[in-house]
């Protein structure tokens, strides 16, 4: 609400329209309005009605103003609004709005008075912009009429009257227009207190009105508006710094440098055009230029005649000499630099310092520029601002160039030469510079400029030859490298040095010729990441924000007490970035010098990708690091200081060496096999007549065959050559003459050997499962299951590089397990062999035969093989039978030697004939003594066997002949002429089919001799219907106790079965009970048994009892009252 | 963090240009820092015209993420509406860029869909 304080001025002036307000009041009344008392009375009543007058006619002022200012108002809006009719002019309805305007302001309502302004700002702008879109009004060609004063704001009086009446006279420029409309905002705005939104529209509008007056074709003289805006400037700024105090601008800088900078830079642009800039200075063409532009400045207005300072006299002296304009341009540039940098505009501070710089350059003063332009292109080269960097760079080499910096700018102009911004001229332009340094004669000899590759060329890939990078000693290495250069032209390059790093890694696996030569397996091929440079990599490598919601909550009642995201990676992105990359400071790049180079010289560098190939020989072992890649042009080197990813080679030397492997997984004995004999040379060359002695084995036979050759590979496994192989043999020595084969190549070649089947091998007791022991000098090997025997052969080899013999140990194994087994048909006697095949092979079994090697002519051996050729197959077994038959009285023992011819089945023909496979046995007490015979009959009165009713079992023990030589042992008794052997018979039942009632052993006294008989009758109970097999009858020596065997036993046997001749002791009788329970163990035992003072139990050898009724079975039916049946199903 | 260029367009249909490539980059460049304040001061992406240089202005916008759209334009014409719906559609497009798993984010925008769509909103709403 306006202050009525404020008014009273008001009413004072407009007398008359407040005698408006108060007959208007009266006469639609007609009533009287207020009462006053005398106000010298001093009664409450006076000072009320006084107060009350006073608040009515405030009211009523109010209400008086707003009815005025609305109406008028309305009427300046009636006025727009015909803007669009023919014959309206901005400018009257200019001066109908600033009116309202100063309505406001003289009402102290200086943002009401400024929205007035605005709007007819905003209105003249909107005219612009339409004209410029060819919606042209014709009251604004007015505006348009040619520019011939450009003596800048005037901010210094409240109202430019002057232009004011211009305006009103419609004969105002568009920029005395926008000069008056500022300068009244400034002023309202100054009242407002706010000067720095002045300067934030000050500069708005320069910008503004540069644009408006091209967009309205306006007629500028060159330099008018330069002149125009840089008065402005500093008249906008002289303003504010009027209004206001140090601090207050020094903390608002960040207002006001814009205006610092566009003053600068309109300074800098006149310098220029006014030939201030060049170093003869200013030509009479220049001299007229600026005497037309201070022309126009008109006179220096009488308001700031007195100031020393002012925009006008700065202006006049700035424009007036060479030095004075270098002052004033250096004052400013520093100033708004200065500022800028406090305020952290480092970028707007780079762009001014660049002009400074170009400024310097034009003064001949390039040590000047050339701190400026260092800071701008580090700061363009950190955000990789490409078209800048290319521009600076160019600045910077002329001012290198300048400076004799020879280096700096070689180097700056090797980085130009390779830069795509540039036209195809200016780049050959920097190469050419870099060429012509370069084939100057140098002053001091061997003095060599050393810049870095990068720019001019780069390493692409490297490939080695051979492709592992191992090379052994004396051997040719090539590193193939592609470069791909930078340069515009091609470039002849004096020498291409690559210098290598050696090192001697010892006690290194990893560095053996073994490892090095099978492992280090790559496709040679090394990529180099291709440069980002000069676009850096900084922002990308930059982790991410690690950002966590944080809560903190009260401790008492778990509420909310602060939250916030947590950065927990501050210290990784706060970090200081490292300082501008060494890209422009050639001086870091060292030059190695190392005793080991890869030198290539001569070399044309055509733009674009060049291969360049290094050869070298290896000479020491170890491994060789590329460290530095120089390229010499003249006295200029381009050094690239650091090769990464790293690049090795390996040079390695190696001994001589022969290994012998079986090319199967086993050797299989008896046939031919063939084993791969490889000899690595290593340094050692082999020379015409080297040869292999080896020394046979007795039992291995090298077979020589016509046809084998030898192969010979470089150690890259690469084939060089093959050659026949000649082998001699002698009764002990094999020379097999190696072919001629250079230093570190492999030669391979197969050969064939035998291992000659296994002599002789002696079968255990004609009970036991007879096994083929190869007996052997050798160790050999006996696995259990179905694992073969296998047999070590070794052979020593003579080699032509060392003094000693190498032997090798060859593992053959006998592809057949053989077992025999003796079968009795009463005194009839048969001998069963088994060969099992246990390798992969299938095999052709021919020419079986068994001999009795003890030779005797009674006995014959009468084969039931039919067929002479029998295959066998992996994995399976053949069976071969013999009948033995004899006239006179048998031998105790048959010595038998088996043997079978056999032959891989696969092959057709072998070359040499094959030994038979042999296998010998020992048959003892063959001949069958006793005949048991068991038999059951049903009880009497039936005719079948029932379960639970008891029958009897019959068994009839009978002798087959007279006294042998196997009877006789400590069972034997004699007595008249008559002899008789102790025999225990037991009957057992394993299955469990029968009980056998009351006693089912016993001993009887046996006479030795044909045809005698014994029977024992015992009761068995069939527990099952159905066809029973008869239980077991067995038949034991049974020995007195003095026994002469006694001392064959040792100690562990006497302690193993202390127990049980303790428990045995305690009933002498062997009786029924006992012997039942125990049955099977003294079966198993009772051969162990011997050294204990009682009576023994020998199991008879399974060839002299014959049992005739085994496999006999005998039909039990159910008995009647039994309903249960018993099924099972399995 | 430093301001990488990563996608450069020349939109002007008028290829005779009365300023230099590489003086346009400088006026760029340089108005980042006014960008860098403005950013911190409000509230909406775009930021209209944040600089000028001569008949030349720079107007911004900024995503979330801190990526810069800076258009320089010499014709005072432009709406401010247009502008902005230039800069969403662009920022739009960029967002489809980031979603591209293969863009590595402030990368070199290599992609031509985005190039084509940067063009087609110039011309929508710039070269009328």
């Amino acid at each position: 609400m306006p202050r009525l304080g404020g008014r009273n001025v008001l009413m004072k002036r407009g007398e008359r329209e407040k005698e408006k307000v108060s007959r208007l009041e009266l006469g639609s009344r007609g009533i009287k309005c207020v009462v006053l008392s005398d106000p010298l009375k001093d009664s409450s009543r006076t000072q009320e009605s006084w107060n009350a007058f006073l608040t009515k006619l405030r009211t009523l002022l109010l209400m008086s103003f707003t009815k005025n200012l609305g109406k008028f108002e309305d009427d300046m809006r009636t006025l727009r609004e015909k803007r669009t009719e023919p014959g309206w002019s901005f400018c009257e309805y200019f001066m109908v709005q600033e009116e309202l305007a100063f309505v406001f302001e003289m009402l102290q309502q200086f943002e009401d008075a400024l929205v007035q302004y605005d709007e007819l700002d905003a209105l003249f702008s909107q005219y612009v912009v339409n004209f410029g879109a060819g919606d042209g009004a014709n009251w604004l060609t007015f505006f348009c009429q040619p520019v011939k004063s450009w003596n800048g704001l005037i901010l210094r009086k409240p109202i430019d009257m002057e232009k004011r009446e211009s305006i009103q006279r419609r004969e105002a420029t568009l920029l005395d227009l926008r000069s008056y409309l500022f300068s009244r905002q400034c002023t309202l705005l100054l009242f407002l207190q706010r000067p720095w939104e002045v300067a934030q529209r000050a500069l708005e509008l320069l910008h503004n009105c540069v644009q408006e007056l091209k967009l309205l074709e306006v007629s500028v003289p060159p330099g008018a508006l330069d002149c125009w805006v840089f008065l402005s400037c500093l008249e906008v700024l002289q303003r504010i710094e009027g209004c206001c105090d140090r601090t207050q601008i020094d903390s608002n800088i960040a207002h006001t440098v814009g205006l610092w900078s566009y003053a600068t830079e309109k300074l800098k642009s006149l310098g220029y055009l006014c030939g201030l800039v060049s170093e003869k200075g200013p030509n009479s063409e220049d001299l007229n230029r600026t005497v037309d532009l201070l022309a126009g400045l008109g006179a220096e207005r009488p308001e700031t005649a007195n100031t020393a300072q002012s925009p006008y006299k700065k202006l006049k002296e700035a424009l007036s000499s060479v030095e004075a304009f270098e002052k004033h341009y250096l004052d400013l540039s520093h100033a708004t630099i200065e500022m800028y940098t406090s305020i952290g505009r480092i970028r707007s501070a780079k762009f001014v310092g660049k002009d400074l710089a170009e400024f310097y350059m034009r003064k001949k003063a390039p040590q000047k520029a050339e701190i400026y332009l260092q800071g701008a292109l580090k700061n363009y080269l950190a955000e990789g601002w490409a078209l800048p960097i290319t521009h600076t760079r160019k600045q910077l080499a002329e001012c290198q160039k300048h400076l004799g910096q020879i280096e700096n700018y070689l180097q700056t102009s090797s980085l130009l030469a390779s830069d795509h911004h540039l036209t195809e001229e200016e780049r050959k332009h920097f190469c050419q510079e870099i060429l012509d340094f370069a084939s100057q004669p140098s002053d001091s000899p061997g003095h060599k400029i050393v810049l870095p590759m990068q720019s001019f060329a780069q390493l692409r890939d490297l490939h080695f030859d051979p492709s592992n990078a191992v090379v052994h000693v004396g051997g040719v290495l090539c590193i193939e490298i592609t470069m791909y250069s930078q340069m515009p032209v091609p470039v002849h390059v004096e020498q291409i040095v690559v210098n290598v790093h050696f090192s001697i890694e010892k006690n290194s696996y990893r560095k053996t010729a073994e490892w090095l030569t099978k492992h280090k397996m790559s496709n040679g091929i090394i990529n180099f990441p291709p440069e980002t440079a000069p676009f850096p990599v900084s922002q990308n490598s930059l982790p991410a924000l690690e950002l966590y919601e944080m809560f903190e909550r009260s401790p008492s009642d778990n509420s909310l007490n602060t939250t916030g995201i947590i950065c927990r990676n501050v210290h990784m992105l706060l970090r200081r970035q490292e300082s501008s990359s060494s890209l422009e400071m050639p001086s870091g790049v060292a030059l190695e010098e190392g005793a080991h180079v890869l030198r290539c010289s001569h070399v044309t560098l055509e733009p674009g990708a060049n291969q360049i190939t290094f050869r070298t020989q290896a000479k020491e072992p170890g491994t060789y690091t590329l460290r530095q890649l120089c390229a010499s042009v003249g006295s200029v080197w381009f050094v690239l200081p650091h090769i990464y990813p790293i690049v090795q080679y390996d040079v390695y030397s190696q001994e001589p060496q022969l290994h012998v492997e079986p090319l199967a997984d086993s050797l299989l004995a008896g046939i031919p096999q063939r084993v791969k004999f490889t000899v690595t040379t290593g340094h050692y060359t082999i020379k015409n007549g080297d040869s292999l002695q080896l020394s046979n084995a007795e039992a291995m036979l090298i077979l020589c065959q016509a046809e084998s050759r030898a192969m010979v590979y470089s150690n890259t496994r690469e084939q060089s050559s093959d050659a026949a192989l000649r082998i001699q043999s002698s009764d002990k020595v094999t020379s097999i003459s190696l072919p001629v084969a250079p230093a570190y190549h492999v030669i391979e070649f197969e050969l064939e050997v035998l291992s000659l089947p296994s002599a002789p091998a002696l079968g255990g007791e004609s009970d036991m499962l007879g096994m083929a022991e190869p007996h052997r000098k050798h160790k050999d090997k006996q696995k259990t299951g179905h694992c073969m025997v296998t047999t070590d052969h070794k052979v020593s080899i003579d080699c032509p590089w060392s003094i000693y013999s190498t032997v090798i140990a060859l593992t053959f194994s006998v592809p057949f397990r053989t077992t025999h087994a003796l079968l009795s048909s009463g005194t009839r006697k048969y001998v069963q062999v088994c060969v099992q095949n246990l390798s992969e092979l299938d095999f052709q079994l021919s020419d079986s035969y068994l001999v009795d090697t003890s030779d005797s002519t009674d006995l014959q051996l009468v084969p039931l093989n039919t067929q002479s050729q029998q295959p066998i197959y992996s994995k399976q077994s053949v069976f071969f039978v013999w009948e033995l038959k004899w006239t006179e009285e048998p031998p105790p023992s048959l010595h038998c030697r088996f043997s079978v011819g056999f032959s891989p089945a696969s092959e057709e023909q072998l070359s040499i004939s094959l030994k038979p496979y042999t296998y010998e046995f020992k048959v003892e007490n063959f001949f069958t003594l006793y005949n048991v015979k068991a038999e059951i009959f049903p009880p009497s009165g039936m005719e079948y066997c029932r379960t639970g009713s008891l029958c009897s079992l019959e068994v009839s023990i009978t002798r087959l002949s007279d006294l042998l030589e196997v009877d006789k042992d400590e069972a034997l008794t004699e007595s008249d002429e008559h002899f008789s052997t102790k025999l225990m018979y037991e009957v057992v039942d394993n299955s469990s089919n029968w009980a056998v009632c009351g006693k089912s052993c016993g001993v009887i006294s046996m006479p030795v001799a044909a045809r005698a008989t014994h029977r024992v009758h015992m009761e068995v109970m069939p527990l099952f219907a159905g066809y029973l097999p008869l239980p077991d009858v067995r038949l034991f020596k049974y020995l007195p106790h003095h026994s002469a065997h006694s001392s064959q036993l040792d100690a562990d046997s006497w302690i193993e079965n202390d127990s049980l001749s303790v428990d045995k002791h305690g009933d002498d009788q062997p009786d029924s009970s006992s012997l039942k329970s125990r049955g099977s163990v003294h079966s198993a035992c009772s051969s162990e048994h011997k050294g204990l003072p009682m009576p023994r139990l020998q199991a008879l050898p399974a060839g002299q009892v014959f049992n005739s009724s085994s496999g006999t079975q005998v039909l039990v039916i159910p008995s009647q009252d039994d309903h249960v049946l018993e099924v099972s199903v399995t | 963090i430093s301001d990488v260029p990563i996608y450069e367009a020349d939109l002007s249909v008028v290829k005779k240009k009365d300023i230099s490539e590489h003086l346009s980059q400088f006026i760029l460049h340089q108005s980042l820092d006014t960008v860098d304040e403005l950013v911190w001061r409000s509230s909406h992406m775009y930021l209209k015209t944040i600089d000028s240089f001569n008949n030349y202005s720079v107007s911004a916008y900024c995503t979330p993420g801190h990526i810069k759209f800076l258009l320089l334009y010499k014709n005072k014409n432009y709406i401010n509406d247009n502008l902005r719906s230039f800069f969403e559609i662009v920022h739009e497009n960029y967002i489809r860029v980031l979603l591209n798993p293969l863009y590595e984010p402030n990368g070199i925008i290599i992609s031509s869909l985005f190039d084509q769509n940067v063009h087609l909103a110039a011309k929508k709403f710039l070269h009328q």
